[in-house]
């Protein structure tokens, strides 16, 4: 019996997930041609990690072995500009903005990865210089590849869970129609409303 | 060391063992065990592009691993054990068995 590589599921699983994430369903078909085998895992886990958020750099300092991503995205600026009009709303500093805090909370959780030689930080404060963003350092040992997408993909989950219960809480999520009504569909809910 | 193997036993036990997988499969995605792990078994390379990936869900994959485990470990048995047989050297009877 052919010897499956536990690669061969691990990378099922990550197509799986990345497939179900609305985010990424434009850039999915560009992954269409991937064979589902153990050297494209490592390949698929390292196109991944720079699709998911909307712009990522990598730098490596020869010096130091060590690589650094920046990653930056809309929903992690939307989450910026959310605290700090809830901080200006309600006279609060920064450290004490419990969704600061629910934010930094998440990102610790996020990037508890199973390998070593990594570290991770962030830019999202107002008082932070320059794009906000959340910074990745991999030293030149880092084998954990693989976990990087899974772990920025639920960090830009989390990032979209707090901007809705920030949006809520600053009264900006209130429903508002994408597209006008069609009148034929006014009516079948008027005499809906009409039956009961 | 000598070993004996009672091949007529060994048919009889076969012929009435059920017909049923060495592995149950009830627990496996019905997509992913005939779309996904048997045409890999059979050397079959897929693409992500030939999967649905509306057939099944995230939990499914760990089950399917689980599912090829055990399917695995029975195959190295069943090999282990043809390979007993094979290493076994056929004696003559001492009296003759036929007309």
């Amino acid at each position: 019996m052919e010897d499956l590589n536990c690669y061969f599921f691990h990378m099922l699983y990550l197509a799986k997930k990345v497939h179900d994430n609305p985010r990424m369903k434009k850039e999915w078909s560009s992954f269409d041609s991937v064979p589902l085998d153990e050297d494209s895992y490592y390949e698929l886990s390292m196109e991944l990690s720079v699709s998911i958020f909307k712009d990522t750099s990598l730098y490596y300092n020869e010096e130091s072995g060590i690589e650094t991503w920046v990653l930056s995205d809309p929903i992690a600026y939307r989450f910026c500009e959310l605290c700090e009009r809830l901080e200006a709303e309600k006279g609060l500093e920064e450290g004490s903005n419990p969704y600061r805090r629910n934010a930094e909370r998440m990102l610790h959780e996020r990037f508890r990865l199973q390998a070593y030689n990594y570290d991770y930080d962030w830019r999202l404060s107002a008082a932070d210089r320059r794009r906000k963003c959340i910074l990745f350092f991999s030293a030149d040992e880092f084998y954990g590849w693989h976990e990087l997408p899974g772990a920025f993909m639920e960090a830009l989950d989390g990032f979209q869970k707090l901007n809705r219960q920030l949006e809520a809480e600053l009264g900006l999520n209130k429903l508002v129609p994408i597209y006008p009504m069609p009148n034929e569909w006014k009516e079948a809910v008027s005499c809906r409303t009409d039956l009961t | 060391m000598s070993m004996k193997l009672n091949l007529k036993l060994l048919s009889t036990r076969f012929f009435q063992a059920k017909e049923q997988p060495c592995v149950p499969e009830d627990s496996v995605n019905r997509y992913l065990l005939e779309h996904v792990l048997r045409p890999n078994l059979e050397g079959n390379l897929l693409r992500l592009g030939d999967i649905d990936f509306s057939a099944f869900d995230a939990d499914d994959v760990p089950a399917l691993e689980d599912y090829y485990d055990r399917l695995y470990k029975a195959s190295e048995d069943l090999t282990q054990f043809a390979q007993t047989v094979a290493r076994v050297p056929p004696a003559p009877n001492t009296v003759r068995s036929f007309c």
